[in-house]
């Protein structure tokens, strides 16, 4: 009976009641694992940091969703924790490898020519190296609208950003790419 | 005679997108776009990595919760054990900075123990100056005037009061 729910407030409803908590659960992670890891991946490059990412990611949401209110949608506030997961794993491997700010996106491109888990073509490879170079919360606004095609509206419940300075983010970002492309 | 040629300008029909432009390179871009949409952009997975991802993400909840009970009742022993040790040093302190209360209670049940002649003489050898004794006595619960005339009137021998009159 628990998998044709397919709205979320209805799975999150099934969460709520003893009987139903891991079905629901399981049809969350269902619903969402690939786009939560997409999502993650694109943040963290490598492959098994996205791991850690997205089961942190699904073991908050079982530690609080029942806490969750219906002020906000459910998949906004699942892309802002997994957003924070991803953010928060870099800081520390930056806090633990003692690299500064900047160098992080430098060892991401690292990563992503090793070619642990990477096996684009050379069009790709310049793509995402040009995406990583980036500031962090650029990257996150490209990303979510280019590949996610996530709308503004719901980029700035994720982020906490106004539309305003996402658009002009985006499109800044664009320009920075096409630029990287045409010159590098 | 079709539509188009009754209605419609010869130069209209002949442009193929009947005045609609593009943007210059568009689609040439486009697949790129559609492409970046729908597929993974050169990122790859492990073989069979979102089939077993339900279970370990299940499995490590598992886990927290285990560790979370281990935790919390070695945290409540931890609680009970400082509590002692906190209790038990208070009363040491205590002990050390008001020792008189104890030692009184004691010196008094020795001097219980002794008979009076022990005490007397006791009180002859050791050089004690009046002061010292005032001091080491214990002190007696403030009599009325009343109470200490009922006292003498009751135990002491008449002799002994005339004497000191």
């Amino acid at each position: 009976m628990l998998s044709i729910l397919s709205d979320d407030m209805e799975i999150i409803r099934a969460f709520n009641q003893k009987h139903s908590k891991t079905a629901a659960f399981e049809i969350l992670i269902d619903k969402y694992k690939k786009k939560i890891y997409w999502h993650v991946r694109r943040i963290v490059i490598d492959h098994d940091d996205a791991d850690d990412a997205v089961q942190n990611t699904f073991i908050k949401v079982w530690e609080n969703l029942e806490q969750f209110r219906e002020d906000s949608k459910f998949y906004t506030w699942l892309y802002r924790v997994a957003t924070n997961e991803a953010l928060q794993l870099l800081k520390k491997k930056r806090t633990k490898y003692l690299v500064p700010m900047d160098d992080i996106d430098f060892e991401l491109s690292e990563t992503l020519h090793a070619g642990s888990y990477f096996n684009g073509n050379a069009a790709e490879l310049k793509l995402q190296t040009a995406i990583l170079t980036l500031p962090e919360k650029q990257r996150l606004v490209f990303n979510m609208k280019y590949y996610q095609a996530l709308k503004y509206e719901e980029i700035e419940a994720i982020l906490g950003t106004s539309v305003g300075a996402l658009k002009a983010s985006y499109h800044h970002a664009v320009k920075k790419i096409e630029e990287y492309l045409k010159h590098d | 005679m079709s539509f188009e040629k009754e209605y419609i300008d010869d130069e209209l029909l002949n442009n193929p997108d009947n005045g609609f432009q593009v943007p210059d390179g568009y689609f040439e871009l486009l697949q790129n776009n559609i492409l970046a949409k729908t597929t993974d952009n050169g990122f790859t997975v492990p073989e069979k990595y979102f089939n077993t991802l339900d279970n370990r993400i299940q499995q490590k909840i598992k886990k927290s919760k285990v560790i979370n009970h281990h935790f919390a009742f070695k945290r409540m022993a931890m609680g009970v054990a400082a509590s002692f040790i906190l209790i038990a040093g208070f009363l040491l302190i205590k002990n050390q900075l008001y020792p008189s209360m104890q030692s009184h209670v004691l010196s008094q049940n020795k001097l219980n123990e002794l008979s009076d002649e022990e005490i007397i003489n006791y009180l002859d050898i050791a050089d004690l100056s009046d002061n010292h004794i005032a001091e080491s006595t214990v002190k007696t619960e403030v009599k009325s005037q009343n109470q200490v005339e009922d006292y003498l009137i009751n135990n002491a021998e008449e002799e002994l009061i005339i004497e000191q009159l």
